[in-house]
């Protein structure tokens, strides 16, 4: 069985439009293949998702969905190395794709265009995802912040054939997950994401969820009347 | 005579091939310029309506947002869920940001200088863009059993990112997009799980249904720049193809602060200067934070230096070397009418 039949079938399981005996067999399947699993648990995802139903938590806390996922994607055979363009699955008959159209349309009066598309496997970011992912401060190196007026304390870093790779390689993630962004720079960081690249303005929600920037940092109390008048 | 003949539908024939061969070349450049699919791209985003579900990566963090997006009457509102569990909403309503943490049972109001939507086009790719960047065409790519175009934008040095935008041929959306360094490895990807395009999107979508009795409401109230204001202060030498594109000035908690802009065309670089003599701002349990050096917030990094008792502070989507660069580079100038121009570095 190829992967668009298998695909299909597995949707077709989802959406219980399985006779029992092919049903049976793909569960067997299920059971033993992490990576069908995993496509498995993005349909369930993309389900839940579309129709916003808070998803399950784990006895030990929340978080759980990036977890889950962050395991998902561990489970997907190999990639495409990062520098090629990622080679997508072809897309099966997946009819909870059908389900998806429903629900836009449900959420509508009447749809333009309406694609839905096979959840991709993502690729793996690499030498950001071989770290902690906390979008945190790193302080430089050197403790002591730079003299007023001559501040190159690493001049090795400024220019120079020889330092391409530093320029890619992101700053040393602080290990510390309780470490967050500072007052300050908070301030910068909202007030730079009005000219932030395309998709870069989704990262300071990130940064939001991921608890590394607080929510309530450089904020006020709103008065009674103010809060009363938003309701 | 005769012999002229054959010559001169030779020519014709030629001439005729020229024609056809340069009509051709023309009508496949026009729909292969990767130029007429970004701009495609961004009308789409800045018109229509969408619904979808998005997945954002960023390192080894994956966020799984439905993204409800409307644009009615020149008014934008979007609305965005996440699907972490937390049950966080953020609800975009032109210039105001509402967001909503259920889990800590806070909402926090703030005010853009910009009424945007949080999946942004790409402006400024015109000719001058093939001068730090390479755009081959935007070639045919299947994503998902769909027809895309892939249009490639490699950086040509290590000072910028590149952009990688799958844009559907149909419907112009870009339903994959991905930053990418010069070495290949991916910063950042948004991958559209699912998306809709609705003609009308009912506004009961677009507001939150969350219960907010008993949360606590809070104003923030991020730092507002004019435009246009004279700033003196002048960028030594800035990486290639960098030039300054704005200035504006504007407070920060009662001090002012200078707000600087450089481009290469495509990614911007922000640059914030403020007085250094000003106390560090206190972290929620009271001690000090150092804010100096580099920094990695999400895709951007930022570099703080201190220069003539100044905090410069660089951030933008680019590697650290180019904000620490930038920040570094600028000074004070002695006349502040003698706004000198910014003198990049070619």
């Amino acid at each position: 069985m190829n992967e668009t039949e298998r695909d299909s079938q597995l949707s077709a399981l989802f959406d219980g439009e399985l006779a029992a005996d092919p049903a049976a067999l793909v569960t067997r399947r299920l059971l033993k293949d992490p990576a069908l699993r995993a496509t498995w648990g993005r349909y369930a995802l993309i389900g839940a998702v579309l129709r916003q139903e808070p998803l399950l938590q784990p006895a030990g806390g929340r978080a759980d969905l990036a977890d889950r996922v962050r395991l998902s994607v561990l489970a997907e055979p190999a990639l495409a190395p990062a520098a090629q363009p990622p080679v997508f699955a072809q897309p099966g008959a997946g009819s909870w794709r059908r389900g998806l159209t429903g629900a836009a349309l449900a959420a509508s009066v009447a749809a333009v265009a309406v694609l839905a598309l096979r959840w991709q496997a993502p690729v793996a970011l690499a030498p950001m995802a071989a770290q902690p992912s906390q979008f945190t401060t790193v302080v430089a190196a050197n403790s002591t912040p730079p003299q007023s007026g001559s501040a190159q304390p690493e001049p090795a870093v400024r220019t120079g054939v020889q330092d391409v790779a530093h320029s890619y390689t992101t700053p040393r993630q602080s290990q510390a997950s309780s470490a967050r962004l500072p007052a300050p720079l908070v301030n910068y960081v909202v007030a730079h994401s009005e000219y932030a690249s395309p998709g870069a303005r989704l990262s300071s929600l990130s940064a939001q969820m991921s608890g590394s920037m607080d929510p309530d940092v450089n904020t006020h109390e709103m008065t009674k009347a103010e809060v009363s008048a938003r309701r | 005579m005769p012999a002229a003949n054959p010559s001169r539908s030779c020519s014709l024939l030629a001439a005729c091939w020229a024609g056809g061969a340069l009509l051709w070349a023309a009508c496949s450049s026009a729909a292969d310029d990767p130029r007429v699919w970004v701009d495609r791209m961004n009308q789409a985003l800045a018109t229509r309506n969408y619904d979808g579900v998005l997945v954002h990566q960023l390192g080894d963090r994956q966020d799984t947002l439905r993204i409800i997006h409307r644009i009615q009457d020149g008014h934008l509102t979007e609305r965005l869920l996440s699907a972490d569990g937390s049950g966080r909403e953020f609800v975009r309503s032109d210039n105001e940001l509402v967001s909503y943490f259920p889990d800590r049972r806070i909402v926090v109001v703030e005010r853009r200088s910009r009424s945007l939507g949080f999946i942004g086009g790409l402006p400024g790719v015109d000719a001058n863009s093939y001068t730090q960047y390479d755009l081959g065409d935007a070639e045919p790519a299947m994503v998902q059993g769909r027809p895309t175009r892939l249009v490639s934008i490699r950086p040509r040095d290590s000072y910028r990112y590149g952009y990688r935008l799958w844009i559907d041929e149909k419907t112009n959306m870009p339903v994959q997009t991905q930053l990418f360094a010069g070495d290949g490895t991916i910063i950042e990807q948004n991958t559209f799980a699912s998306l809709s395009l609705p003609a009308r999107i009912e506004e009961p979508l677009l507001r939150s249904q969350l219960p907010t009795d008993g949360y606590r409401w809070l104003r923030r109230e991020p730092p507002q720049f004019k435009p246009g204001e004279k700033v003196s202060w002048a960028a030594q030498a800035l990486p290639p193809g960098f030039r300054r594109t704005g200035v504006g000035g504007g407070e920060v908690s009662n001090k002012p602060v200078s707000h600087l802009l450089f481009s290469d065309g495509l990614v911007t670089v922000s640059v914030f200067i403020e007085s250094a003599e000003t106390p560090p701002a206190l972290s929620r349990n009271g001690t000090p934070r150092k804010a100096d050096g580099p920094a990695q917030l999400g895709a951007a990094a930022a570099f703080t230096a201190h220069i003539d008792g100044y905090r410069v502070t660089a951030v933008g989507e680019v590697p650290p070397l180019t904000v620490r660069l930038i920040a570094e580079s600028l000074r004070p100038q002695p006349e502040a009418g003698a706004a000198s121009p910014v003198a990049p570095v070619r």
